[in-house]
């Protein structure tokens, strides 16, 4: 097909492009607002963990007492990034989040709570919310959580291994979301309904099995297109009455 | 006078559909409209070069579209710029030419194939145009369901050819019937009408086989909305 034939499928279904991008803006509008109004602080806190290697006087293992450690740490943070996803972390969060004068459903701190690994041994925890105090507080008594339950793992789990020597490097701080953030999100919905109504003009002209118009009818009747006769309803200037 | 007013309200009354405001002889049929159609004549008449002024079938390529209206328009065109006109209603399956212009069903082409009417000038009933008559599809049994089958075709189009400078024979879909490619070889041009959005590819494609095969004068189509 022709770069043409795309440019007259798009203007012929231009109604399909227009109404899907305004509907595109639609949303963007409604989520974007919704979403700068419900986030507008951002409290965050990263958890360093790393185990400390071991002299091989010590451990007596033909194992570098380096490669040890670092796969010791890999265990510690992949077992705090799941307990963090547990019922019973998220239990914890929401009774710890009392005493400050929170009572947030635990399912709700699931959907919210953001816990995530951004190194090999650093945990990032944050939580966004249209409160500044709730936003930090629930970030502090979430990394706290996390941090009393690394002991406890580690003596289950790894009882010979040397302690963890851990620290909080980027205490809960807050911050305000900037206007840009908020511009890019909906730029970037815009973009993915422009793209939408790309994908819905060519899938139905796809889907649609009639002649469309001149070039379509020489197509495929063979024979020249000797004139269009617009739709009456279409059409705005009238004659006078003779 | 008087009578021309009369016409012309039964025009009016039987007009009053979905047509009604695309055909020329309409007070309120946009201008567009109008253009359109004189633009389709004058390709029409480049199409058929020397044979401008004779006798064209018109066609839809399936039951979508509607070739009454574009024949009936075209018609009205030739006759207001002075040519004697007939249009011929010839669609056994779907007579329209009574409701379109507001004429009496009968007696029509099919009498004349048959020899029960044989004076044309009583055939072709009046319009508003002075200059334009029209012949009625007629009374057709039930058992004739094809144009051949009524009578001679080629001395009644001779017949009728004489009469007119133009004739404009409206004919049943391609894909419906026959009747066009019986008729074809004694016009001196098809023009296929085809409605944008309803008219499937496929049908276009198969109509275009048809009469590739029979070798019909086809020249050209014209997109016209129902």
């Amino acid at each position: 097909m022709e770069l043409r034939q795309y440019w007259r499928i798009l203007v012929r279904r231009r109604n399909v492009l227009r109404n899907t991008f305004l509907l595109a803006i639609l949303v963007a509008l409604v989520t974007t607002g919704y979403s700068s109004y419900n986030s507008f602080w951002r409290a965050g806190a990263s958890i360093d963990m790393q185990v400390q290697p071991q002299p091989k006087a010590v451990t007596g293992s033909v194992v570098d007492p380096t490669l040890a450690a670092h796969q010791s740490t890999d265990q510690v943070v992949l077992a705090v990034s799941l307990y963090a996803t547990t019922k019973e972390f998220l239990k914890a969060l929401s009774v710890g989040l009392k005493p400050y004068g929170y009572s947030i459903d635990w399912q709700a701190l699931g959907q919210g709570l953001d816990v995530h690994t951004s190194k090999s041994h650093v945990i990032d925890i944050s939580w966004s919310s249209s409160d500044e105090g709730e936003a930090k507080s629930i970030v502090t008594v979430a990394a706290n959580l996390l941090l009393a339950y690394v002991p406890v793992w580690q003596k289950d789990a790894l009882p010979h291994s040397p302690p963890i020597q851990r620290f909080i490097f980027d205490p809960p701080a807050t911050q305000r979301l900037h206007i840009t953030k908020a511009l890019s999100d909906f730029g970037m919905k815009l973009a993915v309904g422009l793209v939408a109504g790309l994908i819905l003009v060519y899938l139905f002209e796809y889907l649609d099995v009639t002649v469309q118009d001149e070039a379509d009818a020489q197509r495929w009747l063979g024979y020249p297109t000797l004139a269009v006769i617009p739709g009456a309803t279409k059409t705005r200037r009238t004659r006078s009455a003779s | 006078m008087a009578v021309i007013d009369n016409l012309t309200a039964r025009v009016s009354r039987a007009s009053d559909g979905k047509g009604s405001q695309r055909l020329l002889t309409s007070p309120n049929c946009p201008t567009q409209i109008t253009e359109a159609y004189n633009a389709l004549l004058t390709n029409l008449d480049l199409a058929l070069g020397p044979n401008a002024a004779g006798a064209v079938a018109v066609a839809a390529v399936d039951g979508t579209a509607d070739a009454a209206l574009v024949a009936t328009n075209l018609a009205v065109l030739t006759a207001r710029s002075g040519d004697r006109t007939l249009v011929v209603d010839c669609d056994l399956q779907r007579p329209s030419l009574p409701q379109l212009l507001g004429l009496n069903p009968s007696p029509g082409i099919a009498q004349l194939l048959n020899g029960e009417h044989t004076e044309l000038q009583s055939l072709a009933q009046p319009t508003p145009l002075p200059l334009l008559g029209a012949i009625t599809v007629g009374t057709v049994g039930t058992a004739h369901s094809q144009l051949a089958r009524l009578g001679d075709i080629p001395s009644a189009v001779l017949r009728l050819r004489n009469v007119a400078d133009r004739v404009f024979f409206i004919t049943a879909p391609v894909l419906a019937s026959v009747d066009l490619l019986r008729l074809a070889p004694y016009v001196d041009g098809i023009l296929l009408v085809v409605t944008p959005r309803r008219t499937e590819r496929q049908a276009a494609a198969k109509a275009r086989e048809i009469l590739t095969k029979v070798e019909a004068p086809v020249l050209g189509s014209v997109l016209a909305p129902q």
